[in-house]
């Protein structure tokens, strides 16, 4: 199994780099850019911004370049411990400030040895944003991302529990009442976007009875949660009930189950032993590019009540052009679905013994 | 023993000595309790202003911010030469004291005796630091244009000339002299704006750029940043070291990155924000049906004009009738009324908002006073004199940006027009896409806006001078038109600039290379224990100006939102 797992891993490494290369081109071609605005700058300090961002380099090299000259004094200085020689720069135009190199004239742009904004990522640099001035996209990523990942991990958990229990309730008494009014509830919970749901309960139970906040994080307090918690697993714990019980009603009919009754098992062990194991399949592969989804944040949910994750860089990034937020929070969504899927690839072979890694 | 034995037996150890360990934890826990519950109460008592802010600040540097949200908080933080009165009019802050040569060209200005929040006095040379900073090529500031009056900052950013020549000198620590390239009335307006504020050059030094940062900002103004969560809230306390803390009543501000107008209302109305910077029109109905939600949702008009742009370098645009007929065939009033059951704004009559400063504001477009039929009238007779006909309809796309309002009065507009032999087609676009094709003039007609940097009638109209190049929307080029702009640059009387200034306003009007639609309605919402609130064109409201009645107290969110 750890071959598979390997195997997995570098297999990713491409699908990332494709990722990588198809998002910052097609974001480049789409028209405007971060600083086109309702006030247009003036060319001169058009220029300056655009310059000082590598915006005005031809688009490849703005993706990847190797500057050999650089490279050269980067090694030279490595190998003699020697601050590089200025004359030589000053010959390319360039000098050297506090440990970089810089251009002589205008914005001073700094030179490396391996740039652009492939290269600067293969040394772990997600780069400035374009907008946030004061904040680089890891610091951007690194404050949003811890609250985004409660949300989502304590939505897709309360999902999972109560969608289960529903599935399986509405599964052993098919076509009767129960199974009809739990089918309901999830339909209504599939139909109903967040963004009809939140507002009403925010309304309920924040300004009408007054007993939850109506929106904030609140430093990640329990009473913060409850609202947008409940919003995002609504939708979900819908999904999953439906996906539970069709596993379900599929397996309950199957020998195996025939098998285990007629051995005389008490029901009990039938279901949580040997029908719900087979009946979870579908549902784990479900849960793997969801919990992706919920993790990475929610557009809405943030809005609406206001909270600080990730969720938003997708949507105002892509709208702002910011084209290094938006990067870096798609390749933190790629990584978690590549990961999550291969954990949930993991826990498939786990549950069904069919399955072999070899 | 097998090694699972050893860790239980551990365990049995272990519990021998748990009970005192427990009993400190359980003190150690009511400690923490009660001095969690004593912060509370202290904290509850304290006067904290929570203002709905409208979005998160992209930066709190005064050389990276970019919008009026930003500026809320920067101006609670620092003090510029020139600082706001409760009115938003401009008084004297950082300086205390300020003599113009005869000539209107060079303005010295003496600095109050105060100091930035660590103690460190603020001087001549944080300002010169400060326009030296914003100006220079190297550092690609984005709103740095707004200094070009000021001597040699044009040929600073464009790397003709060192920062060091720029027309900002510190004579000694005490006294700033500020050169000009004309003549500039306005500058007292224009020294308001965050772009002028001083940095605290020694903070800057020991962080470079990372010295807006919470911890590391000292401010001169009347609050200093505690804490900024990203996208959560930025938390301003009281700065005790500020000249006037006497006076300032508040001891400290949240503010909170509120995007979404309608969830807003609801933390409004649930006590949860004081302030908040739009009310949703959709709202309307709640609110006038409620006799405190009226009091407290204010509207009033800013320094702010909406208008339809019109593409005179492309044909039949180039028209004046085409033009005029386009103008003066939008029922304006009834749109406002109709659409946005008179919430959104006021019609426009002229380019200058009610409440502009520095100009003559008496002149208004010519069918401002004519009956709708009798325009309407007019508009068909010009474009059957241009041409048009019902069987010669006038094909154009209107370009719009992407947001709600633009959207509905772009289909009233286009209904209006079909009645004068015009087929308007709807184009929208993301904001970004939008001014861009509207600055490189990839359109017919368009949808525009503007919101004043500073107040003074030149904010607008340079908007429209043929050297505008990219931001002349419409490709205006009257060079009777630049000529007046040159002679106001040039005119120290601000009377007689005024005058020159009402004069290029009819001009526009009269040629109508846009044409002004609404003036667009502040709509704030402001709790009534909120005191010291003035309503102003600026729509600027200064925390060291507002205080909270004693009803706020009552409030239990407040004492939450410094958490």
């Amino acid at each position: 199994m750890l071959r598979y797992v390997i195997q997995r891993l570098v297999g990713a490494i491409p699908t990332l780099f494709l990722i990588i290369v198809m998002c910052f081109f097609m974001m480049r071609i789409a028209p405007g850019g971060p600083f086109t605005q309702e006030r247009a700058l003036p060319p001169e300090i058009e220029k300056n911004v655009l310059a000082a961002y590598d915006l005005d380099k031809p688009l490849l090299q703005q993706f990847i370049y190797v500057d050999s000259f650089v490279c050269q004094q980067r090694f030279a200085m490595w190998q003699t411990g020697q601050p590089p020689d200025a004359a030589a720069l000053s010959g390319r135009g360039l000098q050297y400030v506090r440990g970089a190199f810089r251009e002589t004239g205008g914005v001073q742009r700094e030179i490396k040895c391996l740039g652009g904004y492939f290269g600067k990522l293969l040394q772990g640099d997600f780069g400035p944003s374009f907008k946030k001035k004061d904040f680089s996209v890891s610091e951007l990523i690194a404050d949003g991302a811890p609250v985004s990942a409660i949300l989502g991990i304590s939505a897709i958990l309360l999902a999972t529990a109560i969608g289960v229990t529903f599935g399986i309730l509405a599964a052993l008494n098919q076509n009767r009442l129960q199974d009809y009014s739990l089918m309901t509830i999830a339909m209504i919970g599939i139909t109903i976007p967040s963004f009809v749901m939140a507002p009403i309960l925010t309304l309920i139970f924040g300004v009408y009875m007054g007993v939850l906040p109506v929106a904030t994080w609140g430093g990640g307090a329990f009473n913060h949660l409850i609202l947008p918690v409940t919003c995002l697993a609504l939708p979900q714990i819908a999904v999953i009930s439906r996906l539970t019980r069709g596993g379900m009603i599929e397996i309950m009919r199957s020998n195996f189950v025939r098998t285990a009754r007629a051995k005389g098992l008490p029901e009990r062990l039938v279901i949580g032993r040997h029908a719900l194991r087979a009946a979870l399949l579908p549902l784990v592969s479900y849960l793997g590019p969801a919990t992706a989804a919920l993790v990475t944040g929610s557009l809405v949910i943030e809005q609406i009540f206001q909270l600080p994750g990730i969720g938003k860089y997708f949507v105002t990034g892509a709208i702002e052009r910011d084209y290094t937020l938006v990067m870096g929070v798609i390749i933190l969504y790629a990584g978690l679905v590549i990961a999550l899927n291969l954990i949930a690839d993991v826990v498939y072979g786990l549950l069904d013994p069919k399955v072999r890694f070899d | 023993m097998t090694p699972y034995h050893r860790p239980r037996a551990k365990a049995v150890a272990a519990r021998k000595t748990a009970q005192p360990r427990l009993a400190w934890f359980a003190a150690l826990m009511f400690v923490t309790i009660l001095g969690l519950a004593l912060a509370n109460m202290a904290s509850a008592q304290q006067k904290i202003l929570i203002r709905g802010n409208g979005a998160e600040p992209n930066s709190l540097d005064p050389h990276s911010a970019t919008g009026t949200w930003e500026n809320n908080i920067i101006g609670d933080l620092f003090m510029g030469l020139y600082t706001e009165d409760a009115a938003a009019k401009p008084i004297l802050g950082a300086a205390d004291s300020v003599k113009t040569a005869p000539d209107g060209l060079s303005w010295t200005f003496t600095i109050r005796p105060h100091t930035w929040s660590d103690g460190v006095p603020v001087t001549a040379n944080d300002f010169v630091f400060a326009f030296q900073r914003i100006l220079n090529p190297a550092n690609a500031r984005e709103y740095a244009q707004v200094l070009f009056p000021i001597k040699g900052a044009r040929a600073v950013n464009t790397g003709k000339i060192p920062p060091a020549q720029l027309g900002v000198k510190a004579i000694d620590a005490k006294t700033l002299v500020i050169e000009l390239e004309k003549p500039a009335p306005y500058l007292p307006e224009l020294l308001t704006h965050y772009t002028t504020y001083p940095i605290p050059k020694h903070a800057y030094d020991k962080h470079g750029d990372k010295w807006s940062r919470a911890g590391n900002m000292v401010t001169n103004g009347p609050f200093m940043l505690k804490e900024w969560r990203q996208n959560d809230r930025v938390i301003a306390a009281k700065n005790p070291k500020f000249y006037d803390a006497a006076n300032v009543k508040l001891d400290g501000v949240v503010y909170f990155p509120t995007q979404d107008d309608p969830a807003a209302f609801r933390r409004f109305q649930a006590g949860e924000l004081d302030m908040h910077e739009r009310w949703p029109i959709a709202e309307l109905a709640r609110i006038r049906a409620n006799p405190t939600l009226k009091s407290e949702a204010r509207s009033y008009t800013y320094l702010a004009v909406f208008y339809t742009v019109f593409n005179m370098t492309r044909k039949p645009f180039d028209d004046v009738r085409i033009r005029k007929a386009l103008a003066m065939s939008i029922d304006r009033k009834t749109m406002l009324e109709k659409v946005f059951q008179g919430a959104l704004g006021v019609p426009a009559v002229s380019f200058f908002p009610p409440g502009m400063a520095n100009a003559d504001m008496s002149h208004k477009v010519f069918f401002a006073d004519m009956p709708f039929e009798q325009r309407r009238a007019e508009a068909r007779k010009l474009m059957e004199a241009a041409g048009y006909g019902p069987n010669k309809r006038l094909k154009l796309t209107f370009n719009i940006g992407n947001t709600a309002d633009a959207k509905r009065q772009a289909v009233f507009v286009q209904s209006m027009w079909q009645e004068i032999y015009v087929d308007a087609e709807i184009m929208s676009q993301d904001t970004a896409v939008h001014y861009k094709t509207l600055q490189t003039k990839n359109y017919d007609v368009g949808q525009a806006g503007w919101v004043w940097d500073y107040n003074d009638a030149k904010n607008i109209l340079f908007l429209f001078e043929s050297t505008t190049k990219a931001q002349n929307y419409p490709g205006y080029n009257n060079p009777e038109y630049d000529a007046l702009m040159i002679a106001s640059d040039n005119e120290k009387d601000p009377v007689k600039r005024g005058e020159i200034l009402g004069k290029m306003n009819a001009l526009l009007l009269r040629d109508l290379p846009a044409t002004p639609n609404i003036h667009q309605f502040e709509r704030k919402l402001v709790k009534s224990y909120v005191k010291g609130f003035v309503e102003n064109a600026r729509v600027i409201n200064r925390a060291r100006y507002l205080d909270l009645g004693p009803e706020a107290a009552t409030i239990s969110a407040r004492a939450g939102s410094l958490k």
